[in-house]
């Protein structure tokens, strides 16, 4: 703090001599002068004196015979002084200062965390609609409202965090690691579920947890047939519908189905071949704008330009609207060249293990297979005929006006027909 | 013979006066015109109630104090700061002496 204070009104480091700098520092102390860090050096002292003190100190000199010259200048009077004549320096470092306030202002780059499910481009187009976007200001955004609206407009998002670090959004998002149809719980009892075919088949494979199921071992289906309704139906007494009881249908289906698929690659293909020659661009950017830096032009004929943008950040998170980067341009030429035998049995292994992982991803199971590999000159056709199983169901609303008689309103009557249902 | 006399009563006062300020519970450096010297270690030492400054080298600080001269002795002594009131020494400190 005192050196604060010592810095804010100057002071100076002098050097004293001659007949008897003791008496000259109890003049000081009597005369209200501070003096500070004194040291002797045999035949000179050296002390600090505030700017005020050292004006005063000339008739004390005087009159002791001792002499006192300036060493060195400390402290903020001097440094405006020397501030005044570089005008220019000022003005800018003023200027600076001023745009990182400005720039500071605005969120410069938006970052999303915690995200499975939902893409990143899904979210920021959702900001976008929310008018949230890179080089807004900070003060328009609400933070708490954009958590809220996170939440409320997907489901599912469980959790969110939105903070501003520096210029960065940095939204935290969890989102619930239960299965879709778990979280939408039952259904309400005025609406039952039921499992609809969504390909045409054989059902090679059906165990009913709830509902009733519509279909039997064996039986071909249409894409769309009801498989397990929803609508469990309550008897009387003599054996007639009194009303059915909606249920969310449950069931492990599997149905069987051909298909055929056939994949054609050619012989002759085209490659690029790279001269060797390339060029080097220094790109620019402010915004959406871009600049590309280069010397002479480019005479090539075919080129690929290939590069990587970055854009200017200080620290870790004040990101600026400023981009930088280099590009290559290679020169190529188009070739036509010939797929060996070899290379040909290997692309259509390959294009075989594709087929095969893309069904494995979707659960469908092979049962049988048959694929025959058709060789021309120009061409391969790999052809497939596979027998597949896949549980290729999904839930529908049960439609009411299929079944006689509407739903019950009567809720409490929920728990005597169930156990009619079980007789 | 008067000397003595006039010696002796003014032990007699100062003893009285010492007397009074002890019974009074009287601060002795204000009363007395005592000087307070605290030395912390031998690196600093720290002198209030003085007159004024003898005599100053980097060996050795002479202070004249109201009754008695302090003469701090050793090597690379300096002034930390320097006031009417009080002052701050710092160095290595070898003596305190009360000439």
């Amino acid at each position: 703090m005192l050196h604060w204070i010592q810095y804010m009104r100057g002071y100076v480091t002098i050097r004293v001599w001659g007949y008897s700098t003791e008496r000259l520092l109890n003049l000081c102390g009597n005369h209200d002068i501070l003096v500070w860090d004194i040291t002797s050096h045999g035949d000179y002292a050296t002390m600090n004196i505030s700017v005020k003190g050292f004006f005063a100190l000339k008739p004390l000199l005087k009159k002791t015979g001792t002499k006192a010259t300036v060493l060195r200048k400390y402290g903020l009077p001097f440094f405006m002084s020397k501030m005044k004549r570089r005008k220019i320096f000022v003005a800018g470092f003023l200027c600076c200062m001023a745009f990182w306030m400005l720039m500071s202002q605005y969120i410069w780059n938006i970052k999303i965390e915690g995200n499975y499910t939902l893409t990143e481009d899904v979210l920021l187009d959702y900001l976008e609609e929310k008018n949230v976007r890179v080089s807004m200001k900070k003060s328009s955004l609400q933070l708490e409202e954009l958590e809220k609206a996170l939440r409320e407009d997907y489901d599912v998002i469980t959790w969110t965090s939105v903070q501003l670090k520096g210029t960065t959004l940095v939204i935290y998002i969890k989102e619930n690691e239960m299965p879709d149809y778990d979280r939408a719980g039952r259904p309400e009892a005025a609406q039952g579920m039921d499992l609809v075919a969504t390909k045409a088949g054989m059902v090679s494979y059906i165990i009913t947890r709830s509902g009733v199921p519509q279909v039997a071992l064996g039986d071909t289906v249409a894409a769309g047939d009801v498989l397990v309704s929803g609508a469990v139906p309550v008897y009387n007494e003599d054996t007639t519908v009194r009303r059915y009881r909606y249920v969310e249908s449950d069931a492990d289906i599997k149905l069987r189905y051909t298909e055929s698929l056939s994949v054609r690659r050619d012989i002759l293909y085209e490659e690029k071949s790279y001269s060797g020659r390339q060029k080097k661009l220094l790109t620019l950017g402010i915004g959406d704008r871009e600049w590309d830096l280069k010397w002479g032009r480019i005479t090539y004929g075919d080129y690929d330009i290939s590069g990587e943008i970055k854009q200017v950040k200080l620290l870790d998170h004040l990101y600026l609207p400023l981009y930088y980067g280099t590009k290559t341009v290679q020169e190529y030429e188009t070739v036509r060249r010939k797929h060996t035998a070899d290379e040909m049995n290997a692309i259509m292994q390959e294009e075989w293990n594709k087929i095969i992982s893309t069904l494995e991803e979707k659960g469908v199971q092979i049962t049988e297979k048959n694929v025959t590999i058709k060789k021309n000159e120009t061409n391969w056709v790999l052809n497939a005929r596979m027998q597949l199983e896949e549980s290729a169901v999904r839930l529908v609303p049960t439609r009411t006006e299929q079944v006689a008689g509407g739903p019950d309103a009567d809720g409490s009557e929920e728990e005597d027909t169930a156990g009619t249902d079980a007789q | 013979m008067r000397k003595n006399y006039k010696k002796s009563t003014l032990s007699a006062l100062s003893n009285s006066k010492e007397l009074i300020v002890e019974s009074l519970k009287l601060p002795k450096d204000t009363m007395l015109g005592a000087a307070i010297v605290t030395v912390t270690g031998n690196r600093e030492a720290f002198i209030q109630n003085y007159k004024g400054i003898l005599e100053y080298t980097a060996e050795s600080i002479v202070l004249q104090g109201k009754n008695c001269r302090i003469c701090f002795e050793g090597r690379r002594l300096s002034i930390d700061y320097y006031t009417n009131e009080d002052m701050k020494i710092s160095g290595s400190i070898d003596a305190v002496r009360y000439v």
